[in-house]
């Protein structure tokens, strides 16, 4: 029987070589980007800080989530982000979030969260914002 | 003639031609090894220069958005630390414009700001972005290593999108 230039078997493992060297490099490419993680973290912590300093989170802790809503519409097209605020038991008072994003819970994609405390009287509340890619 | 060297040619050659064959195999899978082993210390190096770029950025960026700088109501005459801080998550219009100035003269110490080789620019655009700034201090990057950060703040009592630009000259 006349020999081909390469055997059955070696053309197996070289595409088996190929495809593992393929996935290494496809995995080593992949790695997790650390500066989108950070950026997400800036924005969420400057938000808070905007529509802490613009009044806006007073007003949503009284029911008005306009400013909010319109912040989190003007944010790039490109972020999701939503505003939590609980009051002093932890229970959640108000939830709003960018329209056409999906629950961040739900998502595999990398979520950040920001913190701040809300003082309002004689109460204070705790504001959760969280920011996410599209 | 003895039966193991019954396969042989007739005529004597060097190698046989599996053995070239693999040798040819063998130089190929070097060789690519070391492409590819170039390929990934070059993305490394490029990655780890990105980063430290991204690092120098975010803490520039943190200084400058939130600090006033020294003294507080410094200008181009007299500033020993720049900031632009003008109060509760707000960006000094005034204050950037000064920066704008002493990013335009070359030897100034704040367009180091970012370390040495390195220089900067602070673009602020309207929220929601209309796609032209409200301001600009700095020239524009240059080079392949170039990174931004975005910032949120207030600037003239409206909402901002503060974009800091970082590059390695």
């Amino acid at each position: 029987m006349r020999r081909g230039f390469f055997s059955a078997d070696a053309l197996i493992a070289l595409i088996v070589t190929a495809t593992v060297a393929l996935a290494v490099l496809l995995l080593l490419r992949a790695t997790p980007d650390e500066s989108g993680q950070e950026q997400l973290h800036l924005a969420a912590v400057d938000s808070g800080a905007v529509l802490e300093a613009e009044g806006s989170l007073r007003l949503l802790a009284s029911g008005d989530a306009s400013g909010v809503e319109s912040y989190l519409d003007g944010l790039p097209e490109e972020l999701c982000a939503e505003v939590a605020l609980h009051d002093a038991s932890g229970s959640l008072v108000q939830l709003v979030r960018r329209d056409g994003c999906a629950d961040p819970r739900n998502t595999t994609r990398q979520v950040s969260a920001a913190r701040r405390v809300l003082p309002a009287g004689d109460t204070s509340y705790l504001v959760v914002l969280m920011a996410w890619y599209r | 003639m003895a039966r193991g060297c019954s396969a042989l040619p007739d005529r004597g050659q060097l190698f046989l031609a599996d053995g070239i064959l693999a040798a040819f195999v063998l130089t190929s899978l070097l060789l690519s090894l070391y492409g590819l082993q170039a390929y990934l210390q070059r993305e490394a190096a490029e990655e780890h220069s990105r980063s430290d770029l991204a690092l120098r950025a975010w803490y520039a960026s943190s200084v400058l958005l939130g600090t006033p700088g020294e003294p507080e109501e410094w200008n181009a005459g007299n500033v020993s630390a720049a900031g632009l801080k003008g109060g509760p998550a707000e960006v000094s219009h005034e204050k950037l414009a000064q920066l704008s100035l002493l990013l335009s003269e070359e030897s100034y110490a704040p367009s180091g700001f970012l370390g040495p080789g390195y220089r900067y620019r602070l673009s602020v655009y309207p929220m929601p972005d209309a796609g032209v700034p409200l301001m600009v201090a700095g020239g524009a990057p240059q080079g392949d290593t170039v990174v931004r950060v975005t910032r949120f703040a207030l600037y003239n009592g409206s909402r901002a999108r503060v974009e800091f630009t970082g590059w390695q000259t």
